[in-house]
């Protein structure tokens, strides 16, 4: 027999009793939307977690620490450099505080805004671009500065929200100050004091010494320095880690700190090896998979480490098995469904006994009488998961809009199903999910129309043409 | 002429509750190519249960069915299938078409089963429908028809892929005296204009005049097996019968 016959035949066999076909694809139906509408929850949840979770920062960062001197491996230039050699890792930079210095940054006439310098951090100024820092203006910094020497320019990255921290001296009370998102009378913003790329800034070096009556002595020196760019998002509303930073090159700024020293004529117990070590560092791994075994061989070094995606790991683990739980509770409803195509199957093989037998005594072949069968099955099971899917975007739709900011039912679902927030979808139907729930419903329906069709198969030709 | 049927021996006992009944006792005699024979007997006679096992509807006791060259006592279901598919039609009592289809596909489906297209097999089925009187009747579900007109089509059937073998179980059991005479000689007509093997199975002796040999059978033995010598052949039958000598030559020709 034909393929194209074994179609026709089959669809001609459903089409002749259209109630019971309808009513066992409805059960077919109300399986698939049960069962994608149940993983479409589960998978909205996971992406609104997910989006969490990225907001909380960049989840291919590990940050590393070294705690102690009496570690046994240091974190210094030359471990830095084992680690940024590892595959993988895209890009990297310890961070270098100077110790016990007291910095300043001046603007304005007569010195009138002012702003202390806390935490400058010191970073290799050439991995800056490929670590993902965002600027709002302006360039990374350069490499170490050119020229060296006492008149040299410094070169500082200053993150978007440390503007703010510029204060009027002249000014009293409240007025002092400048913050983000501060309204004049009219609902205007106001911006910081200081333009740092526009306005001219003068470094501030300080240093008090108190003498035997405890009378404090304040020293202080100047030196050129430039603000190459501001850190931070572009979108306000956009969190950056970086907005309440500020950073020079690493060897500018120890320049600076030996400068500091000479000039305040400070003595400092240096460390036996006489060498720089770090506290910490961060490294920025260029595929999200390579975390994990990064973050395990650069743990194997001795140092402790710190990603995003350690959280993200258990997390996901648990989202797993509850998407797992809702698509089981789905399936119930898809057996029940397939439970109805068997029996829809056996009554339709009780009623053709001996349509059935007529074929096999006109000479249809064996296979062709289960093929006819087994395909009415699957065409049940594969137009009830067709319209099953289809009815589930739509439901999965109205959820959506329903559950939007403010819609009737968000208060409700939302608290049911854990109350991600974030603005996510609350049922998310994937294309694969889409394909694979079809193909399930097909599957079940063929599985479903197995046995009856051998049943079919095992009809003698002669009982069935004796049936009436 | 080669004999196209053998039946040796052929034993059948059916076990009903304890006893066991005897419906055919070791029957043997050869049918031959292209002869018209009836199987006569009185209802119990085991006459039905002699052509299940022709047609390999069911499997002797003891004894074998050879059909050409083939022992279709030993076939499995599939074989047997295929082998149907190709060498054997059957006109049935209750006409046995099925109710969903019209007269055409009803008449292509040995056809369908063959694999032969959808274009093919309904010109064949067309051709046949109008030898049979049915012309106009094509589109016509099994519902819609007569009796009469019904069986036709069943005749239509089972000459439609011009099988070798023809059986036939009490055709005309459900027709009034006047279709039984139209279907019969309708059926006689075809299997002379394509030299086929028809074996018809009745109680009814007028029928038993239409063919060439009358096996009588009673108590699942044969009793009597004559020639029929009364066969009162019209002037349109042996028309018919000449003009099959050509056509079979040329349906041959065709089929290949």
């Amino acid at each position: 027999m034909r393929i194209s016959d074994l179609i026709s035949m089959t669809v001609k066999n459903l089409l002749r009793r259209k109630t019971r076909t309808l009513l066992t694809v409805a059960g077919v139906i109300v399986g698939t939307c049960s069962i994608v509408l149940m993983v479409s929850l589960g998978i909205g949840q996971t992406e609104a977690l997910e989006q969490n979770i990225a907001q909380m920062g960049d989840l291919t960062m590990i940050q590393i620490y070294s705690y102690g001197e009496n570690a046994e491996t240091v974190l210094n230039d030359e471990t830095m450099q084992r680690i940024l050699a590892m595959d993988g890792v895209q890009a990297g930079t310890p961070f270098y505080n100077a110790p016990n210095m007291e910095l300043k940054l001046f603007s304005g006439k007569k010195d009138r805004y002012q702003m202390q310098l806390w935490g400058v951090r010191g970073v290799y100024a050439d991995q800056l671009e490929n670590m993902g820092f965002n600027l709002a203006e302006g360039e990374l910094l350069p490499a170490q500065s050119t020229q060296g020497g006492k008149n040299k320019t410094y070169q500082m990255l200053m993150g978007k929200s440390m503007v703010y921290e510029f204060t009027d001296t002249k000014a009293k009370g409240q007025a002092a100050y400048r913050w983000e998102g501060m309204l004049d009378a009219n609902g205007n913003q106001l911006p910081p004091f200081v333009d740092p790329m526009k306005d001219e800034l003068t470094l501030v070096m300080e240093h008090t010494t108190y003498d035997e009556n405890g009378t404090a002595n304040r020293e202080e020196a100047r030196c050129e320095v430039e603000i190459s760019g501001i850190l931070g998002s572009k979108d306000p509303n956009t969190y950056d880690e970086n907005s309440y930073n500020l950073y020079m090159d690493i060897n500018d700024l120890k320049e600076l700190y030996e400068e500091y020293k000479e000039t305040f004529d400070i003595k400092e117990e240096k460390n036996k090896k006489n060498e720089v070590t770090y506290n910490n560092a961060k490294i920025k791994v260029s595929d999200i998979d390579m975390v994990e075994s990064i973050d395990k061989a650069i743990k194997d070094m001795g140092f402790e480490t710190y990603s995003l995606n350690s959280i993200r790991e258990p997390m996901m683990e648990q989202m797993q098995q509850q998407q797992l739980f809702l698509g089981g509770i789905g399936g119930i409803s898809l057996l029940v469904a397939a439970i109805g195509i068997s029996n829809t199957m056996v009554m339709s093989i009780y009623e053709r006994t001996r349509e059935i037998g007529i074929m096999k005594v006109l000479g249809c072949k064996l296979g062709n009488i289960r093929s006819v069968f087994l395909m009415e099955a699957g065409l049940i099971g594969f137009f009830g998961g067709l319209a099953g899917v289809g009815i589930s975007y739509g439901i999965s739709y109205g959820l959506n809009y329903l559950t939007m900011s403010g819609g009737a039912l968000s208060g409700v679902l939302g608290s049911m199903l854990g109350g991600m927030g974030g603005g996510g979808s609350l049922s998310v139907i994937p294309l694969w999910l889409a394909g694979a729930a079809v193909l399930f419903a097909t599957v079940i329906g063929l599985l479903s129309g197995f046995s009856p069709a051998n049943r079919a198969v095992k009809i003698s030709a002669l009982e069935a043409i004796k049936h009436e | 002429m080669a004999a196209i049927i053998k039946i040796e021996n052929l034993r059948k006992v059916y076990p009903v509750g304890k006893e066991r009944i005897v419906a055919l006792n070791n029957i043997s005699f050869d049918i031959e190519e292209g002869e018209i024979c009836c199987i006569l007997g009185t209802s119990g006679s085991g006459k039905s249960t002699l052509l299940n096992q022709l047609a390999g509807l069911e499997k002797p006791t003891k004894g074998s069915v050879t059909i050409g060259k083939t022992n279709i006592s030993v076939l499995s279901e599939t074989r047997l299938a295929k082998f149907r598919q190709k060498y054997i039609g059957f006109v049935f009592q209750s006409y046995n078409l099925l109710p969903a289809y019209t007269a055409l596909e009803n008449v292509a489906m040995p056809l369908m089963f063959r694999g032969v297209s959808k274009k093919k097999r309904e010109q064949k089925a067309k051709e046949l429908l109008k030898l049979v009187g049915l012309g106009k009747r094509l589109s016509h579900k099994p519902t819609q028809m007569s009796g009469g007109q019904q069986q036709r089509v069943g005749i239509a059937r089972a000459f439609v892929s011009k099988q070798k073998i023809i059986f036939a179980d009490e055709p005309t059991g459900n027709l009034d005296s006047k279709t039984t005479r139209e279907v019969m000689e309708l059926m006689v007509n075809l299997c002379r204009k394509y030299k086929e093997t028809f074996v018809l199975v009745t109680h009814d002796r007028d029928l038993a005049l239409y063919a060439d040999r009358i096996i009588t059978l009673a108590d699942g033995e044969i009793i009597k097996d004559e020639r029929n010598q009364s066969i009162a052949r019209t002037e349109e039958q042996i028309a018919a019968e000449q003009t099959a000598m050509e056509s079979k030559e040329e349906s041959k020709n065709t089929e290949e």
